[in-house]
Order: structure tokens, then sequence, then C-alpha cells
């Protein structure tokens, strides 16, 4: 474990992402993307694409209920879920705490429609016996 | 009591995020070509840069980076099968038609 310490030791407190001469050129010439280089940026950005990639994908309808895994959505349902009633309980209430709430709110919002989708489409599965009298 | 409710559900976020992993592992064993390349794809990303995060703050947290290279290690193993059906399988499929 210490020796993991070690070398996880140069990132511990380093928010930023890449820090090699090739990204350093890259950022100073488009200023303005170097805030993906910023570590506290991108986590809230994947943490909303959790919620945005199924949205899109149940707008489109690229998505069809049978392909949906019942495990990983109930899995992103349930975390979504818990930190969304963990966020009402901290402190101090900000503009923080109110994204992080709202984002997983979303997340467990989209996985638990896909969990109502897919359970409805079992459903629909089952083929009543047919008398055959 | 408030206090100790809080760190509570805080403790019960924390295992309910390894619940993605332990989802992603079970899910080995289903057909690659139900996996969601995208979905998968969108959680390889996210664990990335979370791996990232749970070292950058100070303190940092090493158990969540330990279930953020877990789920990365099963998200990874999934797009590997779901490619490795796509190239190969799916072509001797449509071989055999």
């Amino acid at each position: 474990m210490n020796a993991l310490r070690g070398l996880l030791n140069k990132y511990t407190g380093n928010q930023i992402v890449f820090s090699n001469k090739y990204a350093t050129t890259f950022f100073e010439k488009f200023p303005k993307l170097a805030f993906l280089n910023n570590v506290t940026n991108l986590a809230p950005m994947m943490k909303w694409s959790l919620s945005i990639v199924p949205i899109t994908q149940i707008l489109s309808g690229t998505k069809l209920p049978e392909n949906i895994d019942v495990y990983q959505a109930s899995s992103l349902c349930a975390t979504g879920s818990i930190w969304t009633y963990y966020a009402t309980l901290i402190s101090p209430q900000n503009t923080g705490t109110r994204m992080l709430a709202a984002c997983n709110a979303a997340m467990a919002a989209c996985h638990g429609y896909n969990i109502y989708r897919r359970t409805k489409w079992e459903k629909s599965q089952i083929i009543p016996i047919e008398n055959k009298n | 009591m408030a206090e100790r409710w809080t760190k509570m559900v805080g403790f019960l976020g924390a295992a309910a995020n390894w619940t993605i992993p332990i989802a992603s592992f079970m899910n080995l064993k289903n057909d690659p070509e139900k996996v969601d390349p995208i979905m998968t794809t969108t959680l390889a990303v996210y664990s990335a840069v979370f791996m990232r995060w749970a070292i950058a703050i100070y303190p940092p947290n090493y158990w969540l980076l330990g279930c953020h290279v877990a789920n990365e290690v099963a998200q990874l193993t999934q797009l590997g099968r779901y490619g490795k059906w796509k190239v190969f399988d799916s072509k001797q499929e449509s071989d055999k038609q």
C-alpha cells in the first residue's frame, strides 16, 4: 500500500490531467479547451454523460428494450438514488450540492425508466396458453 | 445523530458504487453481441476520469480508485469481447448463410 501511495504521490492533489510538453503546447494554442485539462471539470461532465447517453438512446430509439442490461441499469439507478438523497443531507447546500443532486437524480430517473421499459417488454413476451379445445 | 445518519448514507452510496463493477463482471457471462458499445465506452471513459479524480482530491480516496479500476477492467473486457465478436464471429455467421 505504501508503494502504491508512493507511485501515485505525484498525482495526489494534482488536478491537471496532462502535464507533458505536447499537452502544454496544445492547450496554449487552444486556451478555450484548457478547462478540459482539469479533472474537477472533467469528472462532472463524465457523470452527466451517464445520464445523457441513455436519454439520447431512449429518445432516438436506438436502444431496444430487449438490449437493456437490467444489472447495469439497476446498479446505476440505485447509485443515483442514494447519492441524490446524500446530496440533500450534506452541508453547505449550495450550487455544487444542488448540481450533484440533479445529476444523480437524472441518472436514477433515466436508468429507472430503462428498467421499466425492459420489464414491460418482458411481460409482452409472455404468450398466453392457447385454448385448443 | 444527524451526522451519523449522513455518514451512513455516504457509506451506503460508496457501497452502491461497487455494484457497478459487480454488475459489469456478472455480465461477462452474457453473449458478446448483447454488449452495448456506446454505453460500455461511456462507462469506460467515466471510470478512467474518476480514477484520476480519486487521487487528484486531497486526501486521496483509494477505495474509490479501486472501485473505478475494477469497473475499468470490467468495461474494457466487455469492449474487447464485443470487438472480437464483431470482427470474427459475425463474419463466420455471415459466411454460414
